[in-house]
C-alpha cells in the first residue's frame, strides 16, 4: 500500500471479541433509533391509524390459523407498543451489558416490525438487522468455540460483501445504468426526498454515466476487501460514505445504522481470511 | 401443507436478495380532490418530499413514513397491473391503507370543511426517454369524517 491505513487511523488488529463488540454495540444502536422511530409513528399503527392492527393482519389470511392468531395477538396497539418498549430497554441494555436475551428481544420486535410492514418500511434495511441479530444471537447461545464464532463472523462478512457485488451485478446487466440514466431518473424524477439543490444542478449525461460506473465498480469491487486490512479499511469507509449519501439524497437511513454494525466482520474477515495474499 | 408454505412464504420478506435499485421503475404520485356540496376543488399532490438534514442519520421518521407510503402506493400499482380488469382495487389492503392514511391526513389540516374527498394515483414511466404519465387509479369519493 502506498501508506499505512491502520497506522494513520491508529487501529489495531480487531480481535474476535473486539468485533462482536463493535458488532454489538452498533447494532443495538440501529435498533435502538429504529424502535424511538417506531414509538414516535404510534399514530399511524395504533387502533386508528393507517398500519392499524386490523389492516396489518390482513396478510395472514392464507397463513396457518394458529400463526395468524399468534400475529393478531402481538400486533395489536398493547402488546407491539409492549414489544417495542422491550426492544428499545434491550438495545439501551445491550450496550451496558451484552446478553442473549436482550439480543433475542431485538432479534423478535425486529421480525415483527419486518412482517408488519411487509417490507414498506426502509425494506432492505431489515434484512441487515435481521442477519446481524441472528448471527450475533448465535454466537451468544451456542457453545462458546473460536472456530463457530470465526465461521460465523465470516458468514456475515460474506453476505455483507454479497450485497454490494450482486447491487453492483444488478446494475452493470442493466444497459440503463450502464448509461446513467437510471441514476438521472432517480436523482431528477424518482419518489426520494433528493436535496432540491441537487435536482435542479445542472449534470451532463457523461457525468451521470462517469459516475453510475464508478458506482458499480465500487460495488463489484467490495468482496476485495476480504482480501487484506488495508483494502478492508478502505472500502468500510468508502461504503460508510457512500451510506451516508443515501441517508441525504434518498433518506436511508436505516441502511447506514445496519451495515455498519456489520462492517467489523469485513474487517475481522481480512485479517483471518483463509486466502493466501494476506 | 399449502397453510405450512404459505406461513413460509409470509418471512421470505427476511431474506435477502440483496438487488437494490435494479432499475429506475416507475415513479407513481398520489393527489386528492376535495369535495364539498358536490362542488369539486383542484387536485393538490398528497406527498410532498421531506427535506433532510443532519439528525435525519438517527431519526428519520417523517422522511420512512414518507417512503413507506410511496411504498404501499407501488404495492398497489402492482396488484393493479397483476390483476384481470375487473380488480376491484379498493377491497385491497394497499388501498385501504391509503385511504386511512389520506383520512387521517386530511382530519389533521386546519379548518378543514371539505366533507368528502377522492384521490388518484398517477404513474410516470421513466422506463422511455419521454417519461409519459398515464393514470393509474381513480378512487370513488370517500368520507373525510
Amino acid at each position: 500500500m502506498l501508506f499505512d491505513v491502520r497506522g494513520a487511523l491508529d487501529l489495531v488488529n480487531l480481535s474476535q471479541t473486539q468485533s462482536l463488540y463493535w458488532i454489538g454495540n452498533l447494532i443495538a444502536l440501529a435498533v435502538g433509533f429504529q424502535t424511538v422511530e417506531l414509538l414516535q409513528l404510534r399514530s399511524l399503527w395504533s387502533a386508528r391509524g393507517a398500519w392499524n392492527h386490523e389492516l396489518s393482519s390482513k396478510a395472514f389470511q392464507k397463513i396457518s390459523p394458529l400463526l395468524a392468531r399468534i400475529l393478531r395477538f402481538l400486533f395489536s396497539e398493547k402488546i407491539f407498543l409492549c414489544l417495542l418498549v422491550a426492544s428499545l430497554f434491550s438495545s439501551v441494555a445491550m450496550l451496558l451489558h451484552p446478553h442473549f436475551i436482550f439480543l433475542g428481544l431485538m432479534l423478535f420486535s425486529t421480525t415483527l416490525t419486518a412482517l408488519r410492514w411487509q417490507g414498506s418500511f426502509n425494506g432492505g434495511s431489515d434484512n441487515m438487522t435481521f442477519l446481524v441479530l441472528m448471527i450475533l444471537l448465535l454466537v451468544f447461545c451456542l457453545p462458546s468455540h473460536a472456530a463457530l464464532t470465526t465461521i460465523l463472523l465470516e458468514y456475515l462478512a460474506f453476505q455483507t460483501s454479497l450485497s454490494f457485488f450482486i447491487s453492483g451485478l444488478v446494475k452493470l446487466r442493466n444497459p440503463r445504468w450502464r448509461s446513467g440514466i437510471a441514476l438521472k431518473a432517480i436523482l431528477e424524477s424518482s419518489i426520494y426526498p433528493v436535496p432540491h439543490f441537487l435536482r435542479q444542478m445542472p449534470k451532463s449525461d457523461s457525468v451521470f454515466r462517469a459516475v453510475s460506473n464508478l458506482l458499480i465498480i465500487f460495488e463489484l469491487s467490495f468482496p476485495l476487501a476480504l482480501f487484506h486490512p488495508d483494502l478492508a479499511l478502505i472500502f468500510i469507509f468508502l461504503a460508510l460514505g457512500f451510506q451516508l449519501l443515501n441517508v441525504y439524497v434518498l433518506g436511508l437511513n436505516r441502511f447506514f445504522w445496519a451495515w455498519a454494525a456489520a462492517f467489523p466482520s469485513v474487517y475481522f474477515f481480512s485479517q483471518f481470511n483463509p486466502f493466501p495474499f494476506h | 401443507m399449502s397453510f405450512r408454505l404459505e406461513s413460509l412464504a409470509l418471512f421470505r420478506i427476511l431474506i435477502p436478495s440483496w438487488r437494490f435499485f435494479e432499475d429506475a421503475g416507475d415513479v407513481p404520485s398520489i393527489s386528492y380532490q376535495l369535495i364539498q356540496q358536490s362542488q369539486t376543488e383542484s387536485w393538490l399532490p398528497a406527498l410532498q418530499p421531506p427535506r433532510t438534514g443532519f439528525l435525519n442519520l438517527f431519526f428519520n421518521q417523517e422522511v420512512n413514513i414518507y417512503l413507506a407510503v410511496c411504498g404501499t402506493v407501488d404495492k398497489l400499482i402492482e396488484e393493479i397491473n397483476q390483476s384481470p380488469n375487473d380488480f376491484d382495487a379498493s377491497a385491497s389492503t394497499s388501498y385501504q391503507i391509503l385511504l386511512l392514511f389520506l383520512q387521517n391526513e386530511l382530519r389533521a389540516q386546519p379548518e378543514m370543511k371539505a366533507s368528502s374527498f377522492r384521490f388518484k394515483i398517477q404513474v410516470t414511466s421513466l422506463s422511455s426517454v419521454d417519461q409519459p404519465t398515464y393514470c393509474s387509479l381513480m378512487s370513488e369519493e370517500h368520507s373525510i369524517w
